[in-house]
């Protein structure tokens, strides 16, 4: 019997102590031991979702490494979703990684407001800042209240440019020096293509199972139309207006719809998701691809037999009426509000930026350009991505912003709710053939954006931000020029 | 003498009290972590989901506003959300009924004592119960897509003249889905009839034999009628387990195209972690999910309610 008490006092201590290390582990105490050992060395946590470089990434950390041979970093890559998710716990639980970025669709200035980020501008020295280009730290966008939180990771580029191979280009008759320009020709190269290929390959393709593939194409091609939309807010900024069923964004919609009618999409488009899609390009299994600059990097490395080029974006027959939107560098890595290690953190961003290698091989691997002064007009050494940037440079102007103009507009973006299906599910409907009156869900969808737009406003305005209808309508902007400091002075 | 047994008496039933006690004691202390984890992981976010249900709330940011029903007005006004509604119980009205029976025929064929190499089929049916439903979504994406082995075995056997979408087209996508579903529970459900299989008395099959009943007439008047109160815990489970499907659907076809796929579960994910505009509505996703909840429920109740009534009209005849 005084065994069976024994044990029944040995587990129920067990239980209690099961528990209140449950309960412990939580402590700070513990996680700030956990990233130092007893040897000194401090451990870094770096969280992102940067995959295009992640090879050229663990190289950078291997030399971090051995130059600062007491930091010891610890580098994790999810994806978009997962970073969301995951960082959201850890920033909850007090664990977040000492450097993360911004997520995407999240505005600076809440996460400061809930103690995300901490300023970076007290580790950091004024040469360290003077190595950027200048527009990268802007209040409201990587600043907040005057102070830096955050760093753009490259140099904001437009990413609905067209690829296209030039090897199944001549193999249909085509002339890979003179690509499409209209959205005839675009759709009469791409049949061609189609018919060439006989089942082999086809006249474009997509990563069409994700939406922002669709999103992006939709609004950046719309806006080369004219239609004034850009991926940065809902309303046209000349205008103010949220309607979507316009001319130009119609014209969109009937491009990829006789596309689908013709044939001329991979059957693969709606099923993959567009790092397969880049695969399948680079197997030369399509003629035309939407894609970014980053593809140029993974295109070398993965394909180097791939003979390809770059193109601007097709225009309505009419002729070019607005730009790409190019937008404010978006704000990238911070260090965490609760770092225990903020100078260490600070150090890395000093090296990743300033050191000699990173910037300099991403820049030459042709993933993106960089956001530092002189790398890219060193290290651009890739005909594809000189090609891509001056594409930029031609069609591409810089939009007005409604948070440069007035940071408290940031409210307003903070309150908006997306609305489902957005233009981008839209487009992947028409292709699809799930939408058969893209006119009609066009104009549906204006409405529904008109009504979210306005209560966002609302919201903001009974929190208390000083802001406007006014304060989203830029009528000084033409959409084939850049939108200029001189701009947003005349405004005032 | 009798005030001793008397004493004697009281201390025993003291005693058997006390052990009683001891024993209740014990069992709930190894129920105690159960309980813990329970609550923690279930029982909370149960309670705080209904909380959240009455946000406007990211999940991300601090500023929640407190909004009462709203989020459910908006839900019951939304069409994609009906749409997904129906998604859910198309995909369990398609995936259920087949699942049970064609499990129960693989079980019945492989319960036979005398089929050779039983136990190797029965492990063959039961690998992609093992798999985990999102490895199987993105190989079935291979094996169904455009050049995938699906498309290439109906053209060698003239069965198709050209590829089929099968995921990526809408009037297509829901059925491969359910089709999948299917072939990666079916080893779940003929485990479950086997064990009902098993439970009915080998003596009653002798006598339907002396008795000169065949086959059928023993399947539908012996084992059917035995095995029917698994087969209701079955279809509560397979019910259950459709209704709330996301990981195959999710690696599948992410809901598309153009919300065919779309069930609950997608929709609630879509709204809870993801947006291309703006931030998520993490309250708006929690009302879709208790409202959802509460059909599940709703159909569980009527479930049970439907087996009682059946099994006090069993009792009642036996009677």
């Amino acid at each position: 019997m005084r065994n069976v008490h024994f044990i029944q006092r040995i587990v129920f201590c067990c239980l209690v102590a099961l528990l209140l290390s449950a309960c412990g582990a939580n402590n700070n105490d513990n996680a700030a031991s956990e990233n130092e050992d007893a040897d000194g060395t401090i451990t870094l946590q770096v969280m992102d979702w940067s995959d295009s470089v992640k090879t050229i990434r663990e190289e950078f950390h291997n030399q971090f490494m051995e130059k600062y041979p007491n930091i010891k970093i610890e580098y994790t890559q999810l994806t978009v979703d997962q970073f969301k998710n995951t960082i959201l716990t850890a920033v909850k639980s007090g664990e977040a990684p000492d450097l993360f970025p911004v997520p995407s669709g999240m505005k600076l200035e809440t996460l400061v407001t809930d103690g995300w980020f901490q300023p970076i501008d007290p580790l950091i020295d004024q040469e360290f800042k003077d190595m950027f280009v200048e527009g990268t730290f802007t209040e409201g966008i990587t600043m907040n209240e005057g102070q830096i939180y955050a760093i753009p990771e490259a140099q904001t580029m437009p990413h609905s440019l067209v690829f296209y191979n030039k090897t199944l280009f001549e193999e249909a008759g085509l002339d890979p020096e003179n690509p499409p320009e209209t959205y005839s020709e675009f759709r009469e190269a791409a049949q061609k293509i189609t018919d060439a290929g006989a089942g082999q390959y086809y006249g474009m393709i997509e990563g069409g199972k994700q939406n922002n593939r669709w999103l992006t194409t939709a609004k950046e091609w719309a806006s080369m139309a004219g239609a004034g939309l850009n991926s940065s807010s809902p309303v046209n900024l000349a205008t103010g207006s949220t309607d979507y069923a316009t001319e130009p964004v119609n014209g969109v919609f009937e491009l990829f719809e006789n596309l689908r009618d013709d044939g001329s999409l991979h059957p693969k488009t709606m099923s993959i998701s567009a790092p397969e899609a880049r695969a399948l390009f680079g197997q030369g299994q399509a003629g035309f691809m939407v894609q970014g600059a980053w593809s140029i990097g993974v295109w070398n490395k993965e394909n180097p037999d791939l003979d390809f080029g770059v193109m601007a974006p097709p225009v309505p027959d009419s002729g070019r009426k607005g730009s790409i939107p190019i937008v404010s560098s978006a704000p990238w890595m911070g260090i965490y509000a609760g770092s225990d290690h903020p100078e260490e953190a600070a150090l890395y961003l000093e090296e990743l930026y300033g050191g000699d290698y990173f910037q300099a091989e991403r820049v030459s691997s042709g993933d993106s350009f960089s956001t530092v002064k002189g790398i890219n007009e060193e290290f651009v050494t890739d005909e594809n991505l000189k090609d891509y940037y001056d594409i930029v440079q031609e069609v591409g102007s810089r939009i007005p912003d409604p948070v440069i103009r007035n940071p408290e507009t940031v409210a307003v973006f903070n309150e908006y709710n997306d609305v489902h299906p957005d233009l981008g599910g839209l487009l992947g409907g028409v292709v699809s053939k799930a939408v058969d009156n893209p006119e009609q869900m066009l104009k549906t969808y204006s409405e529904q954006v008109g009504v979210a737009w306005t209560k966002a406003i609302e919201a903001a305005q009974e929190k208390g931000a000083d802001i406007e209808e006014t304060d989203f309508v830029f009528p000084n902007w033409d959409p084939l020029e850049d939108y200029t400091e001189e701009d947003y002075a005349e405004l005032k | 003498m009798r005030t001793l047994s008397k004493t004697s008496t009281s201390a025993v039933s003291k005693k058997k009290i006390s052990n009683k006690r001891r024993t209740t004691l014990w069992c709930w202390l190894f129920i105690l972590p159960n309980l813990i984890f329970y609550a923690m992981f279930q029982g909370w976010p149960i309670i705080v989901n209904w909380y959240y249900s009455t946000l406007d709330w990211s999940g991300l940011s601090s500023d929640a506003v407190f909004v009462g029903l709203n989020n459910f007005k908006e839900l019951m006004q939304d069409p994609y959300f009906w749409n997904a509604y129906k998604n859910s119980f198309v995909f369990m009205a398609g995936s259920v009924p087949l699942m049970l029976g064609l499990a129960l025929i693989a079980a019945l064929v492989f319960n036979n004592p005398n089929l050779k190499y039983a136990s190797i089929y029965r492990t063959l049916i039961f690998i992609p119960v093992v798999t985990t439903a999102s490895v199987v979504g993105i190989i079935m994406v291979y094996i169904w897509g455009s050049d995938g082995a699906v498309n290439y075995t109906l053209m060698q056997i003239g069965l198709l003249d050209e590829p089929v979408n099968w995921l990526s087209d809408p009037n297509l996508a829901m059925m491969t889905v359910i089709l999948i579903n299917i072939w990666k529970n079916l080893g779940m459900n003929m485990v479950y009839w086997i064990a009902g299989l098993q439970g009915v008395p080998r003596e009653l099959y002798e006598a339907a034999r002396v008795d000169g009943a065949g086959h059928f007439r023993t399947f539908f008047s012996i084992t059917l009628p035995l095995i029917l109160p698994v087969g209701a815990v079955i279809l509560l489970l397979n019910v259950a387990g459709s209704l709330k499907v996301f990981d195959l659907i999710k690696t599948m076809t992410d809901g598309g195209p153009f919300y065919a796929t779309d069930v609950v579960s997608t929709y609630i994910y879509r709204f809870a972690f993801s947006s291309e505009m703006g931030l998520p509505r993490l309250g708006y996703a929690a009302s879709a999910g208790i409202f959802f909840a509460f059909t599940i429920m709703i159909i569980a109740l009527i479930q049970v309610l439907v087996k009682r009534s059946l099994n006090s009209k069993k009792v009642g005849g036996q009677q």
